[in-house]
Formats: structure tokens, sequence, C-alpha cells
């Protein structure tokens, strides 16, 4: 059987930076990566691509919704004909798992070998989870259906708040072991090694094509002024839940990476696919408004839709 | 140059003259003697037909392609097709209880439907004529489109589920900005967000379900460094306002309006009017000199208000027949205004009545219904009129019937002058005008019925 570990978590709460730590624990063994991003664009790729890795991406939607549904259910069928001991499944900020038992179930009879659902990690973003809380569907579900729930960005919140995420977490989920950390940094092994506490029911998930949330995508005619790009995202970044991917400037390549108004724009020395930026929108289409005046006042023509 | 004359008007700079756009969509094939199917659908033959309106017309903007269906056929909507006439919608697949939204994955690429036929038909129009004619591509707006998907409950749904409405006026929004985006890039100088539907709406609710979307793309356009016009049909008087809100660089109008009205009110936000040659009984009916009278008046009663911002142009899409002497004699009166003026000045356009019947609706049995349309496969606020009418028919045919006219059919025209239609599409009921450019919902509509029974 290849252990199969999904990993859920919002947009922005670290869910790849604990893929990279899983990854990195589990370089010995021979580990398959299937990304699922939201938008056209896939970001995270570049960010983990490692040798010998053998990965996989589902852009452009939630695995869990009707629109690439398909795609991932052949990419799992795929997966199972490969000599792997892992597949680590990296879901889109969005994605709702309930599911996901469902999904396994209703293709195992076409696996080449099975798929033990070992584990399912959901990263939570201590700063921000009780105010989306109410806001998400697919964050409540994404809590409920996993095992394993990392509450993140510890060092920003007090111990109060540590106290209300928990029994709100616990609310929701009952068996589930939070592990309280920063930049995802907890003992892999002994988590994974934990027994493992997934639902075995499924409910509907809330992935319809109705709750997909606007995405844009920010392309460059040419490299723009760092200062020019970080007034562009400060003026766009209220109106976002994520704003995620890479720009030239004239500093050079810079990663973009910002969850609502919390903006990362740093140096980017690695490899890229494409030089281009996802923006969710947290306002509907008004995005659009947003991010062409924005453009029109700070990147003068460097940027465009 | 003619396109520098169109860009100048549509960035509201003072200009000598007034620029000419004659809708000729499907009215191009008949310049090469092909049906519209054959022009919709074949990219030689188009560009072939787009060249002579070109030199027969001598426009200072031309629609590459006027069908507000190419987007609602890709999304899944079947469509009828006629030799003269665009196609319409005939099948509405997001109609029924299940309210969703169509997948992000079927919006239209440069690989969908007739896009590739479209986008290579542009190319070649812009590398024939691109330097001296402004091209526009005409793109179908969020709520026409959204009520090609969904039929004729999206009127019901903006009362019953705003919220689901929005979202799929939103879905729309993304359709229109990627059709945007391709026409752009093939070229065209001035993106029409053609939506007829929009004068059937409330300001009101279009402030709350459908601005923002509309924003979004008028936006996109303008960053992309394009202009935009807002095309609407049909009686837009009380939307003019809303409709200059949403921030197109200009609004083209049919003849339900009134143009210098119009003008005062699009002058308050600097924004460029277009319209309003009456397409059928003035472009199609009428003789040379009814056109030339037309456009001179039209001239000079804008002129009054103020100079510039200002766009001659048809209604909307030409009919496929309109004599071709007729759309001449329009041209030569924006270009040679003043001897055109002194070649008509003792000229009146005169409509006999004399042969027109109007029913007994105090001794009818049944409740009379009808239905004051322009060309309901034309028209989509005619369309969505009339199967408001056949959706209702079960429940009401007991007690009433319906009689359909059309302004595109000469006979019918006396009747609209001796009824005292001023608003097109209007629906009366015996004889009273109960529905002048809305769309009622079925209950509204059986209720009203119900009012006139005996």
């Amino acid at each position: 059987m290849i252990k199969l570990i999904m990993l859920t978590g919002f947009l922005g709460s670290g869910k790849t930076t604990l893929l990279q730590k899983l990854i990195d624990e589990y370089a010995g063994s021979r580990t398959g990566i299937l990304i699922n991003e939201f938008g056209a664009v896939s970001v995270d790729s570049d960010i983990i691509r490692r040798d010998g890795l053998q990965m996989t991406e589902l852009s452009n939607g939630s695995i869990f919704c009707a629109c690439i549904k398909d795609k991932f259910v052949d990419a799992l069928i795929e997966l199972s004909g490969k000599d792997l001991d892992y597949l680590f499944i990296e879901a889109s900020g969005l994605a709702d798992p309930a599911n996901m038992n469902d999904i396994l179930e209703g293709i195992a009879p076409r696996l080449e070998r099975g798929f033990e659902y070992l584990h399912s990690f959901c990263v939570i973003d201590g700063s921000g989870f009780m105010d989306l809380l109410d806001v998400l569907e697919s964050l409540r579900h994404q809590v409920s259906f996993s095992d394993i729930v990392i509450l993140n960005k510890r060092d920003l919140i007090t111990d109060e708040q540590e106290k209300e995420i928990c029994s709100a977490v616990l609310e929701l989920n009952p068996e589930a072991n939070i592990i309280p950390a920063s930049y995802c940094d907890i003992d892999i092994r002994s988590a994974m090694d934990s027994p493992s506490g997934i639902r075995k029911d499924s409910e509907e998930s809330s992935n319809t094509f109705a709750a997909r949330p606007v995405t844009v995508i920010l392309k460059e005619r040419q490299p723009v002024n760092q200062e020019d790009l970080m007034d562009f995202i400060s003026e766009i970044a209220g109106s976002t839940y994520r704003i995620k991917g890479f720009l030239n400037t004239d500093k050079g390549m810079m990663k973009l990476d910002c969850v609502g108004t919390e903006i990362s724009v740093e140096p980017w020395n690695g490899e890229i696919t494409e030089v281009k930026a996802v923006v969710i929108s947290s306002v509907g289409i008004r995005i659009v408004t947003v991010v062409t005046q924005a453009m029109m006042k700070y990147t003068k023509g460097s940027l465009t839709l | 140059m003619g396109k520098e004359l169109i860009i100048k008007t549509l960035r509201h700079e003072k200009t000598d003259d007034i620029p000419w756009v004659p809708f000729a969509g499907v009215h191009a094939g008949k310049l090469k003697g092909y049906t519209a199917q054959e022009l919709l659908t074949d990219e030689d033959k188009l560009v072939e037909s787009l060249l002579e309106v070109d030199k027969i017309y001598t426009p200072d903007g031309l629609p590459v392609l006027f069908d507000l269906q190419v987007e609602a056929e890709i999304l899944g909507c079947e469509l009828k097709w006629a030799k003269d006439n665009p196609p319409s919608v005939k099948s509405h697949p997001w109609e029924g209880p299940n309210k969703e939204i169509p997948c992000d994955c079927k919006i239209p690429t440069e690989e969908s439907g007739r896009i590739p036929m479209i986008l290579n038909a542009m190319r070649r129009v812009k590398a024939e004529i691109g330097d001296k004619t402004a091209l526009y591509g005409l793109i179908c707006g969020p709520f026409t489109l959204a009520s090609h998907l969904r039929g004729t409950e999206i009127f019901m749904d903006m009362v019953s589920d705003p919220e689901y409405t929005k979202a799929l006026v939103g879905y729309c929004a993304k359709v229109a900005i990627e059709m945007s985006r391709m026409y752009i890039d093939a070229g065209m100088d001035v993106i029409a967000v053609v939506d007829p539907l929009v004068s059937q709406i409330s300001p009101k609710m279009i402030k709350k379900l459908l601005s923002e979307s509309f924003t979004a793309v008028f936006d996109y356009i303008r960053s992309r460094g394009a202009y935009s016009s807002f095309f609407v049909c049909g009686n837009a008087t009380k939307q003019i306002e809303v409709m200059c809100e949403m921030g197109p660089d200009g609004i083209s109008i049919d003849e339900n309006v009134n143009m210098p009205k119009a003008k005062e009110v699009t002058d308050k936000f600097n924004i460029t009017l277009g319209g309003n040659i009456p397409l059928t009984t003035t472009m199609l009916f009428g003789n040379q000199q009814d056109n030339m009278k037309c456009v001179v008046d039209l001239i000079d009663s804008v002129r009054e208000v103020s100079d510039g911002n200002f766009i001659i142009s048809p209604g909307c899409d030409m009919p496929y027949d309109t004599p071709i002497e007729n759309t001449v004699a329009c041209a030569q009166a924006v270009k040679h205004l003043d001897s055109t003026r002194e070649l008509i000045k003792n000229y009146e356009t005169v409509v006999d009545t004399s042969n027109v019947e109007i029913p007994d609706y105090a001794n009818s049995d049944k409740v009379i219904v009808e239905l004051f349309l322009l060309d309901p496969d034309q028209c989509a606020a005619c369309f969505y009129m009339r199967a408001a009418v056949e959706d209702a028919y079960e429940e009401i045919k007991d007690f009433a019937e319906y009689r359909v006219y059309k302004y595109c059919v000469k006979e019918d025209i006396p009747r609209y002058v001796k009824m005292g239609m001023t608003n097109l599409p209007t629906m009366t009921i015996n004889g009273e005008q109960r529905f002048i450019s809305i769309i009622p919902s079925k209950e509204e509509l059986i209720s009203a019925i119900k009012e006139y029974v005996k």
C-alpha cells in the first residue's frame, strides 16, 4: 500500500512549508507529490521542486470540486501504478476534503496498488483562524476531516487566543491532535508515527462552482520598480485572500507571498517556470477594478492582467 | 483619418468632424451576397464583406462581427441560425432549479468555438484597413450572457436570489474580460460591450447586482490601453445615468431614447454618446431622403445640447436587407452636413394608418395581449418579452390570447403609429400599454392579465 498523506489549510497558513519539511524528512523514501493550486498558475511547484520527486500538478480549481475532480481521480490512479512509499497531497487553500473517503472508495477497484490514507494534516494560521472560521465552510471541513491540526504562527498569538482556537478546533473535531508551532516546525516523525485518526465517513464537499472565488493573474510587460510594486501590493492586499507568485523588479526576481494584508516580497534565486502572480480575490469580480486602478496609479504600464 | 477621429472622440477631445460608425453586422454579408450564417462562420467571406463595407460606406469605425451569441454558443447554448439575422439562442443550459455557476474551465479561449475564425478575421482586417479605420470588437455583455445561460428565470432570480444572480453575472464578466483580452490582442481599438437587456432592469437593481461586474470589464479594457463603448437597446432613458457611472468611454443607444436628453446626461460624466438612426422605419423601409433628413435632424438636435463627444451610428445592428443606398445616404449626410441639409429642407415623412383595424377589446371574449416588438430574432429584449408570454401561455390560454407584431415587417408599422407606440418592446393588454421595455416575471404577467378577465 502507498501511504497517503493529505495537507490542507487555508491560503497562506503554511502548507507549503510543511510539505517542504515532509519531503526533506522522507528524502530517502520513494515519494510522490500531488500539488493542487487554486489559480491557473502553479507557484508552489517551483518552490518545492527537488531531484527525483514524482510531481503531479493540478491547477485551476480544487481537487474536490467537480471542475477538476476527474483529473484528480485520473492522477491518483496513475500514481497508484508508480513505485512509491508515500504520496503527499497538498490541497489548494480553499479545498474542502469532506468527500476524500468517498473518492478513495470509488476508485479502489481501478488502483494498481491501494492507498492507505494515513494522515490528514490541517495547517491553521493562528492569527487569522477565528475570523475566517465563520466565513468559510471549507475551513470548518478542513479541520473536521483531519487528524492532525497544526496551529501554526503560534508566535503571533497570545496564550488566551491559543486556548480559544483549541476549543474551536476541538468543537469541530474532538479527536484532533493539535500541535502548536511556528513555521511548521514540528517533530515530523513523531506526528507521522502517531496512530491514524481520520474520520471514515464523508460529507458533501462545499467546493462547488458557485463557491469559487475570483482569481486574476498579474503578468509583466517589463521589470517593475520595486518600490512601486510594494505600493501596488499594499493597495490591493486588503481586497485579497492571497497573492502568490514571482515578478521581476529593478532589484531582481521577487517571490510574492501575501496572506491578506500580511505582505511578503522577498528576493528569489531559484528556478521558476513563469513570471506571473496569482491574486485570489476576497471582493469577487471587483478585484479587477481594484487591481487595474492600482496598476494605473503605481506600476505605470509595467504590469498587466 | 477616421480612426484618429474615433479615438479623439472617445478620449473626449475636441474634433472638427463627427465620426460615423455604421453597424454593418449581418448586413455586411448582403454587400457580397452572403447569408448571415455564411458571414458569421466563414473567415474569408467575413473579411471580404468587411472590406466592402469599408469601401462603400467610408466608416470612421467598423465592427468586425456583430453576434452576441458567440460566447453563449461556446458555453453550451444551442443556436438557431438564420439567413438574414444573427443566430438566436434556443436552449439555456443553466436553467432549472439547480442554480449553478459554470466552471472557469468553460471560459472561452483562443481555441473555443468560432473564436479562431474571428481572431484571424480581425488580424486580417487590421492589416488591411486598421491604420485608417478604428476597429470595434463586440462582446456580449455580462447580463445578456447570463440570460442566455439561465433563460427567463434570471429575471425571477434577481428578486428571489440576488446573490446567485450576482455570482452568475460576475462569472459572465470574467468571460467578457477574456473575450476583451483576445480581441485587444488581435488589434481591436474599441471593445463594445453589447448588453441590450440592461434597459429592462431598474437602475436600483443594476446598481445592486450588475454595476460591479460591468465596471470590472470597462476597467480591464482601459488598463489594456483600448477604448470601451457600452451598447444598449430599448428604452434605456432611465438607465443611462447608472450606465455612465460604470465608467465606459462611450455609450451607444437606439431610437427608443431621446438623443438630446441622453446627451445631457452623458455630458455630465464626460462620456461619448453614439446613436441612434432608427433601424427599421428609416434605414430599412425609408428612402434616401428619409435617411439624410434623419441624420441631419439628429446632428442638429444633439448640437443644441453641446458639441463633440458624439458618434453617429445606427441604433443597433443594421437589418440585413437595409438598402445600400440608404446607408450611403447616411454617410453622405454625416460627411457633408451643410449641403445635405439644403437638399432635404422641404422634405416630410408620412405613414398612412388608414387601413389599420384596432381590435374590439371591449367585446372580445378573451383578453387580448399584444406584443409590439422590434425584431424578436435580433433584439434580445423582444425575444425575452415574447418568451415571457409563451412561458405563461398554458396557464392563460383559457381566458387570454396573444398577438405578435414586428417592426421589421413593413405592413405592421402603421399599427405601431396608430397605437401610439413610442418605445419598443411594449406589451399591451386590451389595448393598454402595461409593460414598456420591462419583461414581467410569469407571476406578474398572469396577475396583470387576470385584471382584465370579465
